[in-house]
């Protein structure tokens, strides 16, 4: 899994690829990571609850996932701007 | 003592011979491990004899400080402080302490705790669970105070707000490093870093 790990969890940072099924998959540095939504995931947006429906391809993330968790249920995720690094790093070549 | 006082005797004899067997058995088996959860006997038994335990005078007490917008922030930052690390800042207890403690720490949102009178709460706090991560926290007038203040808290546990969690996560204490991956990971979401943050595990 591509994270960090501080406060008891296990940070998985990227960008939305897709949702489907409750199953979130993160495009991280080192490849697509997939973690469970439950009815008890938080997800937020600058500190404000967001909804799954904001959960959109290319969306900046972070899911916090308990540390050494089996099932990878996101604990909370919290929601950045749109765009993945890879246009960000076009947008700067520019 | 006649024949049915003996059997008596006897048969309790034999009921604390095996009770004792099947603890030796069970601790061989576990070892003092706290990998596990307690089970539903031994969680029932340990609330039961915390319940006992509190002195009737002390369960009934009542809060004597005055609850206020800033009691309530006071305790707020307190908690955030000084109970964050096994109890989480939403008491939940969903932190990497809380949840590798036997017993774990509890969702202090659920009834088990909020049916606690405030007595009860005030006394765990100040005097602590033995053989569980709760310290005792109680010594001085101040940390009476405090500890009531408290209890005001975590009777607001179960409606506390983001914004209010957000203002609690400031306050928490964390090493450099997490600071560091944390202020990383917001510039990675305002779009203020192109690459995403490679990888790092600590505990």
């Amino acid at each position: 899994m591509q994270l960090f790990a501080h406060g008891g969890f296990d940070h998985v940072i990227g960008t939305v690829v897709k949702i489907e099924y409750r199953v979130l998959t993160v495009k991280t540095a080192k490849g697509n990571v997939e973690v469970k939504l439950s009815e008890k995931t938080e997800i937020t947006k600058n500190n404000q609850k967001a909804e799954i429906a904001d959960l959109k391809p290319g969306t900046r993330v972070v899911v916090d996932v308990p540390e050494s968790s089996r099932d990878k249920v996101a604990h909370s995720i919290k929601l950045g701007v749109s765009g993945t690094a890879d246009a960000d790093a076009q947008r700067a070549r520019k | 003592m006649n024949k049915a006082g003996w059997f008596l005797l006897g048969a309790i004899a034999l009921l604390v011979a095996e009770a004792l067997a099947a603890a030796i058995a069970l601790s061989r088996a576990r070892g003092v491990s706290a990998q596990e959860e307690p089970n539903g006997v031994e969680r029932w038994i340990a609330r039961r004899a915390r319940h006992v335990a509190v002195p009737s005078g002390a369960r009934n007490r009542t809060n004597p400080v005055s609850k206020t917008q800033e009691v309530l922030a006071e305790a707020r930052a307190h908690w955030a402080d000084h109970c964050f690390s096994c109890h989480a800042n939403d008491g939940s207890g969903e932190t990497a302490m809380g949840r590798h403690m036997y017993p774990q720490a509890p969702d202090m949102r659920k009834p088990a705790t909020q049916n606690l009178s405030d007595g009860e709460l005030f006394y765990i706090v100040q005097n602590g669970i033995r053989l569980t991560g709760m310290p005792a926290w109680g010594g001085s007038d101040r940390d009476a105070e405090d500890s009531w203040k408290l209890v005001y808290f975590i009777r607001h546990l179960p409606d506390l707000t983001l914004e209010e969690r957000t203002q609690m996560e400031k306050l928490n204490p964390k090493g450099l490093e997490d600071r560091n991956e944390e202020e990383e990971e917001e510039r990675f979401l305002k779009g203020e870093s192109s690459n995403t943050p490679q990888q790092h595990h600590h505990h």
